[in-house]
């Protein structure tokens, strides 16, 4: 199990310069599967992202490029490993 | 059996439901805490758990959304235990050490607070009648500036630090990967894309 960071949309950060220095959906996709993890936990996740829509269209691209499961995480949320 | 709980789940910018980072391990009655951001105390009592049973903490790096809760973090555990807990155990990248001696030491910042605590009759009696007997000893924390490598070995689990990329130079980021009997679990902490992390923890589960 990964708990990874996911700042924002990755089109976003990479569009405003905030890609660099810090995971987005793709970049948190690539470590999770570079790692060969069977399930990804995103944390550390921003305000735009955590609202509905942008985390939907999120885990869809994070689903494209990661094989495992996904974990869009909830403060106070529990996870057996 | 080994379970996560996500006290923090969010970033330096505050909002209702997410505000900074902190995750727990639970593995049996141990609990190991990666980062202590905003509010980390009051969720993790929230989620069911209570400061004095946290014997380990391990910082990512020490952005205040990662660590502005340490001092809270420090004095209540201290001053909610009765001299029988386990010393607390804390581990991170630079400025680890200097940041808990700055808070609880002997002249840290809040070393006033601790002292009231420890000297007036009316600190010392509800201490008693907690449980606790006198007379009160100071905070004793064991810090440990950390790098790259095997960190600490717990038994029946392991952590090991593997270089994050963040904001260096003005900040040393680490990842942490625990192995346990029920697998292994990665913190990335706050980092770009990088193959020390993903390559470095071969995680099987």
């Amino acid at each position: 199990m990964m708990l990874c960071m996911c700042w924002d949309d990755q089109a976003i950060m990479d569009q405003n310069g905030e890609c660099d220095g810090q995971c987005g959906t793709l970049g948190a996709a690539k470590m999770a599967q570079e790692a060969g993890v069977k399930k990804l936990v995103l944390v550390h996740v921003g305000a735009h992202l955590s609202g509905h829509g942008p985390m939907e269209k999120g885990i869809g691209d994070i689903s494209r490029a990661f094989d495992g499961e996904i974990v869009f995480s909830e403060e106070l949320m529990h996870i057996t490993l | 059996m080994a379970e996560i709980y996500t006290l923090g789940a969010g970033t330096p910018t505050p909002t209702p439901d997410r505000f900074g980072s902190s995750h727990v391990l639970k593995l049996g009655d141990e609990l190991i805490m990666f980062d202590c951001g905003p509010a980390t105390t009051h969720k993790l009592v929230k989620a069911g758990l209570f400061p004095t049973k946290v014997d380990y903490l391990f910082f990512t790096h020490h952005h205040f959304d990662h660590d502005i809760d340490y001092p809270c973090f420090l004095l209540c555990r201290w001053d909610q235990s009765i001299g029988t807990e386990n010393q607390l155990q804390v581990f991170g990248p630079n400025l680890t050490e200097k940041i808990t001696e700055g808070i609880i030491g002997e002249d840290g910042l809040f070393s006033h607070d601790w002292k009231a605590r420890v000297n007036h009759p009316l600190s010392q009696r509800v201490f008693v009648n907690r449980g606790g007997t006198l007379p009160r000893t100071p905070p004793s924390v064991l810090a440990r500036d950390v790098g790259p490598g095997k960190v600490f070995n717990g038994g029946d689990w392991q952590v090991t630090a593997a270089p994050a990329e963040h904001v260096q130079p003005w900040l040393d980021s680490l990842a942490y990967r625990v192995d346990t009997a029920d697998g292994s679990v990665v913190f990335t902490g706050d980092t770009q894309p990088c193959q020390t992390v993903t390559i470095w923890p071969k995680v099987p589960t």
